[in-house]
């Protein structure tokens, strides 16, 4: 590690030249500086408005003149390859936009292309100052009797970082084919997808292992340390992670499968490492719970087996309607309404003699269960409606009181 | 009436912007100014204080090479200089960095336009004079005197017609053949004595590139028909004949069961170190590499002669040369390296220190009698000596050689008759230098 830090420090004595310290000032100059001048110069020139316009004229122009007079320019333009890269990922930002969801687009930026980008602007400047290749021959330490390389190092924690981050999309793939291909429902695919992630990080981790040139031996004996830590120390992590993959394989808490949860009725938007994320629809709020919860507790599903469900409005008639009309006008009207399932047919029925009318239930089916709250209010409202037009009345609760006369006075 | 000028209230966030900007223009400028003012107090200086800076070094390997071993090796070298170095001008650092020879081209051409170039190159002196041919190094003027003391040969070849030089003459790095004692009592004197050893089990390896199998060309007769042809002269039958028996040569080694062909030398190194090989001709300087993991197992030997003389290696001749954008202190101090790189103190020491190199300051005698390995790479100088032609192809162009290793891979192979190899192999080296 001194190796690598004495290597970095070292390329600080570059500056011991002129040429050199010429363009590094040029640079600091140009990006701090560039909010002062974009000031000065907006109110004549509108382009000059944009940070990006100055900076790129500058560096241009500087880098032209330096050239012209002879002298080295390649950091100044490197500034400005590195700067028009970056104002170009907001292009690719554009064009990924149209095939892909903006939310999944914002991952993607954020996550894997900025980061990418990035990457390669160090790799960039490195190159000029050192050999990436030279320098990633630096040993960084022995670990697990093996010396670890900071080429071999980086390179590992690359590529697990890439599986972890850009095995999305890949995997919605092969799931999507695999849908396609075997018929599976749309929670399956989604799971598969998950489990197809989680496997290529799994192999990207052995083989980052390996290719890093870590002992196999010791890795087996640390990980039976780690198994004892685990067990005490991040137990919880590690059990919200086993329920996860244990939930996944069961199948009853997938993406997309729809859960009751404190009486509302929850989508599973995703179900992590540690926790699942869920979404209710009466407020538009995620719910992030531990995979644990739905590992011990009881989960009401209405996706386990299909996405049916049965639903159920109340209302009351007066008691001089004939029951048998008002249950058939219920039914009727549940049948008219377009998404309440034919079938299985809705159905009517007298509950209770109550204390002012008669109460009534009408259950009906309905194909999606997020969409019971809005169903339900459709079909309570096209009952009175048809309740209106047969003239058959919904009783207000009347009391009548009676002043008791109290006890003769003693 | 002129309304009362107000300073505008700092938008929310611009504040805490200004200050990151702040800390990182502090961070950026710090060292600069440190590096300015170093700068400023070194010229008040009196001229005698010892020179003060980073010396940036660029050394070349070869393509496949490179790897942790190599570049440990090097670094524990540029230390060793270093500390020695230092007793001269203690405030010095060296950087090493470590490039392919063959990219060192391209490497210049970036770094000198960003004003990072290396302010010395430690490479083969063919790749000098590319280099300053298209000035992408400096060439220097040095004192006589000290030339004088150096190799008059290597001096020659790195001086210009305007009386610089493209670099100084560092030291020399011969062929010889490397074998393990345990299964090698002795190393074959003639390659007569090479195939019999390898028909009674020694495993031989031998490598296609150029440079290295140029040793063959001499015993076996073919040394003049390819600097001939190097030299642009016409295919004569006596030409024809002697890479003929050249090739029917290699043929017959190759047929041999102990007997393996390798692209390059590295492959060559690795399996001797692995102890799939017993015998391979190697450079001097990769001699340490071999002893670390050999030990004193590791034996080194002229390599053997043939029918029509003695062997005809190659000898490397390292040269320091200049990078074009040294600051004025890091040009003298580089200057200042060079001298004490060829002084005969450095010289002796690095010769019996490490045995991996022959000196190029004559004022160092190598020790010949109390060392086999030094002896060998005498020989090993020697012999590469008495061929002036085999310079040609060191000079070869790059696609000249790999059209070389290409031809003889595809003739070993069975791919490409006797016949169509010689004419394909006259039509290459005919071709004249690409450079």
């Amino acid at each position: 590690m001194n190796l690598l830090l004495m290597e970095i420090a070292g390329w600080f004595g570059y500056l011991q030249r002129l040429e050199v310290r010429v363009q590094v000032i040029l640079l600091l100059l140009v990006f701090l500086g560039q909010g002062a001048l974009r000031r000065r110069l907006a109110p004549r020139f509108p382009m000059a408005g944009r940070g990006g316009v100055v900076i790129i004229a500058l560096l241009s122009l500087l880098s032209l003149a330096l050239a012209l007079a002879g002298q080295p320019f390649g950091l100044l333009l490197l500034g400005l390859l590195l700067y028009l890269g970056w104002l170009g990922l907001g292009g690719v930002r554009l064009l990924l936009g149209r095939f892909i969801q903006h939310q999944q687009m914002q991952v993607l930026e954020t996550r894997l292309i900025r980061p990418a980008y990035l990457m390669v602007a160090a790799l960039l400047v490195i190159r000029v100052f050192d050999n990436p290749q030279d320098l990633a021959l630096i040993p960084i330490g022995e670990w697990f009797g093996s010396e670890v390389t900071l080429g071999s190092f980086l390179l590992a924690v690359l590529i697990v970082y890439v599986l972890a981050m850009g095995t999305g999309p890949p995997a919605q793939g092969v799931a999507w084919l695999v849908q396609r291909s075997v018929g599976i429902s749309n929670g399956s695919r989604r799971a598969l997808a998950l489990m197809i992630r989680y496997a290529a990080v799994a192999v990207g981790i052995v083989w980052a292992l390996d290719h890093v040139g870590f002992n196999r031996t010791a890795i087996l004996a640390v990980a039976g340390g780690l198994s004892v830590g685990l067990g005490f120390g991040i137990k919880e992590v590690f059990s919200n992670f086993v329920s996860g993959l244990w939930l996944l394989f069961e199948g009853s808490v997938r993406p997309g499968e729809v859960l009751f949860i404190d009486g509302d009725p929850c989508e599973v938007r995703s179900l992590g490492l540690r926790a699942a994320v869920l979404w209710r629809d009466r407020d538009n709020a995620e719910l992030v719970i531990p995979n644990q919860t739905f590992f011990t507790n009881t989960t009401v599903t209405y996706t386990g087996t299909d996405t049916l469900r049965r639903s159920q409005v109340l209302v009351s008639a007066a008691y001089h309607h004939n029951p048998d009309d008002v249950i058939a006008l219920l039914e009727a009207t549940a049948r008219g309404q377009t998404r309440v399932l034919a079938t299985p047919a809705p159905k009517g029925l007298l509950l209770r003699y109550g204390d002012s009318a008669i109460d009534y239930a009408l259950r009906f089916w309905i194909a999606n269960p997020m969409d019971n709250v809005s169903i339900c209010s459709e079909v309570q409202a096209a009952i009175w409606r048809a309740f209106r037009d047969r003239q058959i009345e919904i009783p207000f609760p009347q009391q009548v009181q009676y002043q008791v006369e109290g006890p003769p006075k003693s | 009436m002129i309304p009362l000028l107000r300073p505008s209230p700092t938008p929310p966030g611009q504040g805490r912007r200004r200050a990151v900007i702040g800390v990182i223009a502090a961070g950026l400028a710090l060292p600069l100014m440190a590096a300015m003012g170093g700068c400023q107090a070194r010229r008040l200086q009196p001229m005698l204080r010892p020179l003060e800076g980073t010396l940036y070094i660029a050394v070349g390997v070869g393509q496949d090479a490179l790897d942790t071993e190599l570049q440990k090796e090097i670094r524990m070298r540029t230390t060793v200089l270093q500390t020695t170095f230092r007793t001269l001008q203690p405030r010095v650092r060296l950087q090493v960095e470590v490039f392919p020879e063959e990219s060192l081209r391209n490497e210049l051409l970036v770094r000198n336009r960003t004003g990072l170039s290396p302010d010395l190159l430690l490479v083969n002196e063919s790749t000098a004079q590319e280099l300053a041919r298209e000035r992408l190094i400096n060439t220097v003027p040095f004192p006589a005197v000290v030339l004088a003391q150096l190799d008059a040969g290597s001096v020659v070849r790195v001086r210009r017609r305007d009386g610089t030089l493209t670099g100084i003459p560092m030291e020399l790095q011969p062929q010889v053949a490397c074998f393990d004692r345990r299964r090698v009592r002795r190393s074959p004197t003639s390659l007569d004595e090479l195939l019999a050893f390898s028909a009674k089990g020694m495993e031989v390896g031998l490598s296609l590139d150029a440079v290295n199998l140029a040793w063959t060309l001499g015993p076996l007769g073919a040394i003049d028909a390819v600097s001939n042809l190097l030299a642009g002269k016409p295919a004569t039958p006596q030409t024809r004949q002697g890479l003929q028996g050249w090739l029917q040569w290699l043929r017959m080694a190759d047929q041999q069961q102990h007997v393996t062909v390798y692209p390059t030398e590295t492959e060559l190194l690795k399996e001797l170190m692995a102890g799939a090989l017993d015998w391979i001709p190697c450079r001097s300087i990769n001699i340490t590499r071999l002893r670390s993991r050999l030990g004193a197992n590791l034996g080194v030997a002229p390599l053997p002669s043939g029918p029509f003389g003695t062997a005809s290696p190659i000898t490397r001749e390292r040269v320091l040369a200049f990078g074009v954008n040294s600051s004025p202190v890091q040009r003298q101090l580089a200057l200042a390296l060079a001298r004490f790189a060829i002084s005969p103190l450095h010289q002796r020491d690095m010769i019996l220190r490490n045995q991996y190199v022959l000196p190029v300051n004559r004022e160092v005698a190598p020790p010949v009698r109390s060392s086999s390995v030094v002896a060998a790479m005498v020989e090993g100088r020697q012999q590469s000596l008495q061929r002036s032609t085999i310079r040609l192809i060191e000079r070869s162009s790059k696609s000249q050689r790999e059209g070389w290793q290409a031809l003889l891979t595809r003739y070993l192979f069975d791919d490409l008759s006797q016949p169509a190899t010689l004419e394909s192999l006259v039509e290459l080296l005919s071709a004249g230098r690409a450079r």
